[in-house]
């Protein structure tokens, strides 16, 4: 946990450029598409062959060069929000795509597993992009003013500690009190097991 | 009587129901004047708490007139403005004469559900699945209130419903989550959550002394309202808590952590919740503890952390590591509410506190149903319902 800055050390691995409501799993997202995109651009052939797509590598390479495109886009940009719909696109593509296999390939029940697999990622990539409005649409909304309500009868500076001061009257009539250490007394004998 | 009753998830009905009646000379009738929605009350809403039964009158916040008093309750009399403790406790059994209420040994009528569940049950909770009782709740025009004679606060005169209602539960519980934190002079209290009752923390921190108090949460109105009660915010969509704590300690960590969440934290807004949301749905976890994994982690060693929010059962991936080895003091439970209520009830007599800040709506009990929803959305900058029978 030490360290030599205000930056904490496991913000470096998780640090994250997108802002917005839903910055974790968009880069989260963003990382995911790179690695497969990346796959596919390595080894067209036997992603195909794994996810029971028809074996066209150039149409595979084509998806991979798009995965790892808003994967990029998802971790460098500040508004993550078309990045997520961009791929809700891809993953109709996928699906459209791999469901030819289904009469291309020999092993239909690989093509269905590959199917309900990316099915999964596209209604995640879904949920998350709807629970993700554009910083011009969180600008947009109206927002209540509660900077008045502070519930104390001074400002808060007056009120620090007004708590373990040991005379707490503050209105006209009020009296002097012997709880200013009621509370910690009370739990004090509460973890002690002790009668209050 | 007409009441608001729990039919399933997201299903709230405003009802006709039996009029309660006195089931033991102890009790009272209570005719509420005014009650409130909990965020916890959003467990059962959203499915999440077990042991609810199709017609349960639901709420436990809830003050009124007392209308009717059985012969053996020598405290309350007829015309008496009452606020009932949303823990019901006997008063007699080991656990009320040690001041522990929330775990009164007698009040939980279905004693063997809560055994099974919890080890050893709880205290009766008002309106609150039936793990604690199965007690009908207080959004309702009447109530019955078990045991009236102990935890049930006298209100004097001038002091209207909106400033004492929330003795009955989250004011005490905010207080309570302050107060276990033990606070220093110079600490830093982080409090996770500006709902309802991380407001209130934020102000006990305030008044118990505490150097700094930082508020984390996203809702803007809520991070408005916490400021303005004297906390530091970070907003976790715009900007990295660890870096913010980091900063805001000095790299030390905040000194104590109150958590006012519970079991729904945001499904989508980490990886770990949402590693949390698939295995409820496969009924593999039943809460989602994000906030408690990040308070261990990043509390300062020796530090406290208090936990105000609700849990309901299994968490998993919880660093306890870290805790154990930065000697973390870990306090929880539900409110010992009537431990609290006379001194609050006193420092809001005194004008130390207006507790009526955190209201945002006031609505007849009529409203209830839709108002479940924009509180549980937060929508039209919700943050604490009112209802009036």
């Amino acid at each position: 946990m030490s360290h030599d800055g205000t930056k904490h050390p496991l913000s470096r691995v998780l640090s994250s450029r997108p802002r917005g409501p839903m910055r974790v799993p968009a880069r989260a997202l963003g990382w995911f598409g790179i690695a497969i995109g990346l796959a596919a651009l390595a080894m067209p052939k036997r992603i195909a062959g794994v996810a029971g797509a028809p074996d066209l590598p150039a149409l595979t390479r084509a998806g991979g060069v798009r995965a790892v495109g808003t994967g990029i886009g998802l971790l460098a940009s500040k508004d993550p929000t078309p990045w997520l719909w961009g791929r809700v696109i891809g993953d109709a593509l996928d699906v459209a795509t791999v469901g030819v296999g289904l009469v291309t390939r020999r092993r239909p029940m690989r093509t269905l597993a590959s199917l309900a697999f990316l099915l999964g990622v596209t209604w995640l990539d879904i949920k998350v992009a709807e629970a993700a409005p554009s910083g011009k649409r969180r600008l947009r909304r109206v927002l209540h003013d509660y900077s008045n309500r502070s519930g104390f009868p001074r400002p808060v500076e007056d009120m620090r500690g007004i708590a373990m001061k040991p005379s707490a009257g503050m209105a006209p009539g009020s009296q002097d009190s012997p709880r200013a250490e009621d509370s910690r007394s009370a739990v004090a004998s509460a973890v002690a097991g002790t009668a209050s | 009587m007409k009441a608001l009753c729990w039919h399933g998830k997201h299903d709230i009905r405003y009802e006709t129901v039996p009029d309660p009646a006195i089931e033991h000379p102890r009790d009272a009738i209570v005719k509420t004047t005014s009650c409130a929605i909990c965020g916890s009350d959003l467990h059962f809403y959203d499915g999440f708490m077990p042991g609810m039964k199709a017609g349960d009158i639901v709420g436990h916040e809830f003050m009124g007139e007392v209308v009717e008093v059985g012969p053996e309750n020598h405290k309350l009399k007829v015309g008496d403005r009452v606020v009932v403790p949303f823990t019901i406790c006997c008063g007699e059994c080991e656990q009320c004469r040690r001041g522990n209420w929330s775990v009164c040994e007698r009040s939980n009528r279905k004693k063997n559900l809560g055994d099974l569940v919890f080890g050893h049950a709880t205290a009766g909770l008002f309106g609150y699945t039936h793990i604690t009782g199965g007690y009908a709740g207080g959004q309702a025009e009447y109530v019955r209130v078990p045991y009236a004679d102990v935890a049930p606060v006298r209100i004097p005169e001038g002091l209207s419903d909106e400033q004492v209602l929330f003795l009955g539960d989250i004011f005490p519980t905010g207080w309570q989550a302050a107060v276990q934190c033990d606070i220093q002079p110079s600490d830093t209290v982080a409090v996770w959550g500006a709902g309802p009752v991380g407001q209130f923390a934020i102000r006990s921190a305030v008044m118990l002394g505490a150097a700094q108090v930082i508020c984390i949460d996203n809702v803007p109105e809520r991070l408005d309202m916490a400021r303005a009660g004297g906390a530091v915010t970070i907003d976790f969509d715009e900007e990295s808590v660890l870096d913010r704590l980091q900063e805001l300690t000095f790299g030390k960590g905040p000194d104590k952590c109150i958590e006012a969440v519970g079991m729904e934290a945001h499904a989508l807004r980490s990886i770990d919740s949402m590693v949390d949301r698939v295995k409820q749905s496969m009924l593999l976890e039943s809460d989602r503890p994000h906030v408690l994994r990040e308070m261990m982690y990043v509390c300062r060693p020796a530090g406290v952390l208090s936990i105000a929010g609700v849990y309901g059962g299994l968490v998993d991936k919880i660093p306890f590591g870290a805790a154990m080895n930065k000697g973390l003091t870990i306090r929880t439970g539900q409110t010992h509410v009537k431990r609290w209520t006379d001194e609050l009830l006193q420092r809001i007599s005194d004008g130390q506190i207006d507790p009526s800040f955190v209201i945002t709506h006031s609505v007849p009990l009529e409203d209830g149903p839709a108002m479940y929803k924009t509180f549980r959305d937060k929508e039209d900058g919700c943050i604490k319902v009112v209802m009036k029978p």
